[in-house]
């Protein structure tokens, strides 16, 4: 009778040692196949993306073709390697307006991505604009552009979302720096979640008229945003000619000398 | 009254202090000569791209003058703790700029920077990103 109470004493210390393990204590394995959530651009060391925000989608020179050349050495950027005044500079942003995919993309702001059955949303917090991506087997439009965020199919292949796009309006730019692109640029983008908190994008450009060769990128990381974090919900960031010309009269002419 | 009494601080008067964490957002301003302003509120324009602080401040002179400071965006300083009351018109504030390249009177405050308003220490911490 004592030996059984021992026992059964033994038994529960062993069930309760094993309920509080850390192992048991973590919620049940990630879905691969889910990307939604809140995600906070990060650079590939996991650190703040904003550090570097310069964010060029490769490191070594573009391979731009002549005319790539042209329209890139025309493009006066406030950032990057070949920063100038921002107030003597032509970024199409300095005027309010949107920056589009690759922008989004690339800019140290975050984003959402909520899936249904028949696409993907991604919701992007600079400048509170969306982009879907459609998952219902439909074949990427003979034409589709321009548009400033393009029209994009996907597909799973395995655990990677694979997505296409194609479209893109060529009047707004790639990244900070100024990276061109035509109408006939075609965009694989590849999204894979590395582990429950931890995504990665890699990007792969084909565009003959602009470049020499495809190309793609430096993988980008992504962090997701638990709900209770200060970014778990997407914030209104929205630029307006009407805020945007106040600031450069009084903040960036001034700044940079131009009156 | 209390604009006259702080208000004498002078901008021009140019206090070095140590650098820190500072990401830029372009080639406007000198990051190597952190500078203290001290100034009283006109306005805070609490909008994108960025927002901005106008202060009242003296020259060496006594000569009233405006100078600006931009700051980070409202939905950045949201995530720093700041907020769109943060400034009042007449606040005394002394805050630490790096000032325009070209002698403009305007300077940067993006990201964390030491703020005083009205005496009290009201500097921001850094945003916050979850697994930083």
């Amino acid at each position: 009778m004592r030996s059984a109470s021992l026992r059964s004493s033994i038994a529960c210390l062993a069930l309760t040692f094993i309920a509080s393990s850390p192992a048991l204590a973590q919620t049940a394995p990630y879905n691969p196949r889910v990307l939604s959530g809140v995600w906070m651009p990060m650079n590939a060391e996991g650190a703040d993306a904003r550090g570097r925000l310069e964010s060029q989608w490769l490191k070594p020179r573009l391979p731009l073709t002549p005319k790539g050349r042209a329209i890139f050495d025309s493009r006066s950027p406030g950032k990057g390697p070949r920063a100038a005044l921002p107030a003597k500079g032509n970024d199409p942003l300095s005027d309010a307006n949107v920056p589009g995919l690759l922008r989004s993309l690339v800019y140290g702001r975050p984003f959402q991505f909520i899936q249904t059955d028949d696409k993907v949303v991604q919701m992007f917090e600079w400048f509170r604009i969306w982009r879907e991506v459609w998952t219902d087997g439909r074949a990427m439009p003979e034409d589709p552009g321009p548009r400033f965020y393009g029209y994009s199919v996907g597909r799973w292949e395995g655990d990677t979302f694979v997505v296409e796009t194609f479209g893109l309006d060529p009047r707004l730019w790639g990244d900070e720096w100024g990276m061109p692109f035509s109408e006939q640029m075609r965009i694989t983008e590849r999204w894979r979640r590395m582990d429950e908190d931890d995504l990665e994008l890699t990007l792969t450009f084909t565009d003959p008229e602009t470049y020499t060769t495809s190309w793609t990128s430096d993988p980008r990381r992504f962090r997701r945003q638990p709900k209770t974090s200060p970014n778990g919900e997407l914030l209104e960031v929205i630029f307006t000619p009407m805020d945007e010309q106040v600031f450069n009269r009084r903040i960036r002419n001034l700044s940079n000398g131009v009156q | 009254m209390k604009k006259h009494v702080l208000a004498s601080a002078i901008y021009a008067c140019l206090i070095p202090v140590a650098a820190f964490a500072h990401h830029g957002t372009g080639i406007a301003y000198d990051n190597s000569k952190p500078t203290v302003i001290f100034g009283i509120v006109k306005e805070f324009s609490w909008t994108n791209p960025h927002a901005h602080l106008i202060l009242e401040v003296k020259d060496a002179k006594g000569q009233l003058s405006e100078y600006a400071v931009e700051m980070n965006s409202p939905g950045v300083m949201l995530r720093q703790g700041w907020t769109r009351k943060q400034f009042s018109v007449g606040d005394q504030v002394q805050i630490t700029v790096y000032p325009s390249k070209v002698g403009t009177p305007v300077g940067s405050c993006i990201g964390t920077c030491k703020v005083t308003i009205n005496g009290v220490d009201r500097t921001p911490k850094a945003e916050i990103r979850e697994g930083l």
